[in-house]
């Protein structure tokens, strides 16, 4: 994403055509971040909007020299949803929730190439979708995104114990759901 | 790829969104609400801070800066308000109270004592030969004129002085048509000159070419033509009523009315309400819970304050309790009254009034014996009235208002401490002993100003500033300013029913 410096100038200085330029810019990327992380589009456009507004307010803040633009939007992006999702509080009881969800294990390996074949990403996206949330976001945090269990643990206010056992469970999910799509698709 | 993690990685890594998302105007549509909130959100506060800052400003100008100097010099204010607090003095005479007013003024020239702030400002303001051309006309026109003035006439000439020392401001041509009146209605010849020697222009030069003539014929024989700026007939401005403007504002004693206190003003973008369309999923701000639909609230006040330095002991403590009760005349706006008790710190009264220390030694044949009694104002206690508009914003309220008092008691600490050659000093100290009242005045009036926020239904902080234009004390005694007092205040409201 090359963005002119001017625009992101005159984005910060309240410039609202230069704001619109950058939001049209972003949006793609954006959206591919918070469809990931959230249950359905109008969420997701929700989470988007507060999201740009952070970046918008902390564009002053951005180092051109040091971070690549996309970079520092996705992680602003990946935080204001965790931050929301932290506020819902829901979490709790939605992890109690998922302890009693059957854990599948595949009895045959995945051909991968196969499944990179056959499924594209916005199955892999319904996939993710179908998991827990609190499932969701760690997996999207530690598998996609990079996170380290620790940071994670710091995010989402668990034990990195917790967060393993969550990718674990994503992990069984996903291949038996990813197998079963691929042998249907 | 060996697992799951590396295949969704690489899945999405290589995933172009643009395809798959597609911009729609109604996104930014409500990112644009969005950011348009936050920007008012953001100037409001910029706003509230700047409140903060003026609030803080007057929290400071009460605490730190005496009241309401004016423009008078220090000094100067001091001799004024010593002359007024001698103003019932038998002692002071009436040119001492003049002297003290028009301080170096070589010549006061009252000869009838009716205007002292006038000559001065003559002397200062006006040239030297303007002076003199007055006094030449003045006794050119002892010989025309040939009847004895009047009193009135005699005013009519220090008025006419008065106007000729403004003539060189904007008040020229008004004092020129008056002169002239005057000197066609034959009753002063004397100002006419002056204020038109005041006047650089050619026009008045002609009017004093043309004076000494219209002073040797007689007023209805002056031809209306010869001197064209007249157009009011002279029976129209009698000589005694001298305009107000004849006073120049430099040096009149300004009094040191304390300027009433205000409400701040309320910046436009703090009254705009939030957009109803605007979608968010969750509010930026708190929203507060309503109010209940109730006209009358009663409950009860209480509050630390803060007071000016009163004494050489420096106390400034104070506090207040009591009751209020507040009744609401629409949603934002309502009135409070209230009725409290509020102690003032110290203020010990002069020592030949009532709080002395006495020591009373005895000598015996077999040593001493020492009494000594110290008695010490610790305050004084008053029931106060306040009656305050409100004006509320969601948790916030700004009040402004007056307060009426009166002079409960005065609290004395009484020490008392017996020494002997056969025993050690002994001290007992009475904290609470009834003091006299007389020297300090019996009622004051409170101008106050200050917030509120609510905290919940019940309970409020109140800060405010409050300024008491009474002084505490009837008299410091000759020649010491006896101001008001100021102070502020940190408290709570608990509101009962």
């Amino acid at each position: 994403m090359n963005l002119d410096p001017q625009l992101l100038l005159a984005a910060q200085n309240g410039d609202r055509k230069a704001q619109s330029a950058l939001y049209r810019s972003c949006f793609p990327l954006l959206m591919a971040v918070c469809m990931r992380y959230r249950r359905d589009k109008q969420d997701a456009v929700s989470a988007l909007n507060n999201g740009f507004l952070k970046i918008i307010q902390n564009l002053d803040k951005y180092k051109r020299d040091e971070v690549p633009f996309e970079a520092w939007i996705r992680r602003i992006m990946i935080n204001t949803v965790i931050d929301e999702f932290r506020r819902e509080k829901k979490w709790r009881e939605l992890t109690v929730f998922t302890e009693h969800i059957e854990r599948a294990f595949p009895d045959e390996p995945i051909d991968w190439n196969e499944a990179d074949q056959r499924l594209d990403v916005q199955h892999l996206e319904a996939l993710l979708r179908r998991l827990p949330p609190m499932t969701q976001k760690v997996f999207n945090l530690f598998a996609i995104d990079g996170f380290s269990h620790h940071e994670i643990s710091d995010l989402l206010g668990m034990s990195e114990g917790t967060s393993k056992w969550h990718v674990s469970n994503a992990r069984a999910q996903l291949q038996s759901w990813i197998k079963t799509e691929y042998q249907t698709a | 790829m060996e697992n799951i993690d590396d295949f969704m990685r690489q899945k999405f890594d290589s995933d172009d969104p643009q395809e798959r998302f597609e911009f729609q105007e109604e996104y930014w549509e409500q990112a644009q609400a969005l950011l348009e909130r936050e920007e008012n959100r953001r100037r409001r506060r910029v706003w509230y801070f700047l409140l903060l800052v003026l609030a803080m400003a007057l929290l400071a100008w009460f605490l730190v800066l005496p009241w309401g100097d004016g423009a008078l010099s220090e000094n100067k204010g001091k001799e004024e308000q010593s002359t007024f607090l001698s103003e019932n003095s038998e002692n002071q005479s009436a040119e001492q109270r003049s002297s003290a007013l028009t301080e170096n003024t070589e010549n006061p020239a009252n000869t009838n004592g009716k205007t002292t702030m006038g000559e001065p400002t003559m002397k200062l303001s006006e040239p030297e030969s303007v002076e003199e051309s007055i006094q030449r006309e003045r006794n050119r026109s002892a010989s025309f004129v040939s009847e004895k003035p009047s009193k009135g006439t005699q005013q009519n000439r220090v008025g006419n002085k008065s106007l000729a020392k403004t003539g060189k401001s904007d008040n020229a041509g008004g004092v020129a048509r008056l002169s002239d009146e005057q000197v066609a209605a034959g009753r002063n010849t004397i100002s006419s000159p002056a204020a038109q020697s005041a006047r650089p222009d050619q026009a008045g030069q002609k009017k004093i070419e043309n004076t000494s003539s219209a002073i040797a014929n007689p007023p209805t024989t002056t031809p209306p033509i010869t001197n064209p700026p007249i157009t009011t007939p002279p029976i129209t401005n009698p000589p005694i009523t001298t305009p107000p403007i004849t006073t120049p504002p430099a040096l009149i004693p300004t009094f040191n009315i304390p300027t009433p206190l205000t409400l701040f003003p309320i910046p436009e973008p703090a009254l705009v309400p939030l957009k109803p369309w605007i979608l968010a999923k969750e509010p930026i701000a708190k929203i507060t819970k309503p109010v209940k639909n109730q006209r009358f609230a009663f409950g009860l006040t209480m509050a630390g304050a803060a007071y000016q330095s009163s004494d050489t002991m420096g106390r400034w403590a104070g506090w207040a309790i009591g009751l209020f009760g507040k009744y609401r005349l629409n949603k934002n706006w309502s009135l409070m009254l209230g009725i409290q008790e509020r102690f003032v710190p110290g203020f010990g009264a002069p020592v030949e009034s009532s709080n002395p220390g006495e020591t009373v030694q005895l000598r015996y044949s077999f040593g001493f014996k020492r009494e000594e009694w110290k008695r010490e104002t610790r305050g004084l206690h008053y029931l106060e009235i306040p009656l305050s508009a409100q004006w509320h914003k969601g948790p916030w309220g700004l009040e402004a208002g007056g307060a009426g008092g009166m002079l409960l008691a005065v609290q004395n600490s009484t020490t008392y401490t017996v020494e002997s050659s056969l025993e050690a000093a002994k001290t007992t100290v009475k904290k609470f002993t009834k003091g006299d009242t007389k020297p300090y005045n019996q009622t004051y009036f409170s101008g106050f100003a200050g917030a509120e926020y609510r905290l919940n239904n019940r309970i409020s902080v109140m800060a405010r500033g409050q300024y008491r234009f009474t002084p505490v004390l009837k008299s410091l005694g000759e020649g010491v300013a006896n101001k008001g007092l100021g102070n502020v205040e940190l408290g709570l409201r608990a509101r009962l029913f």
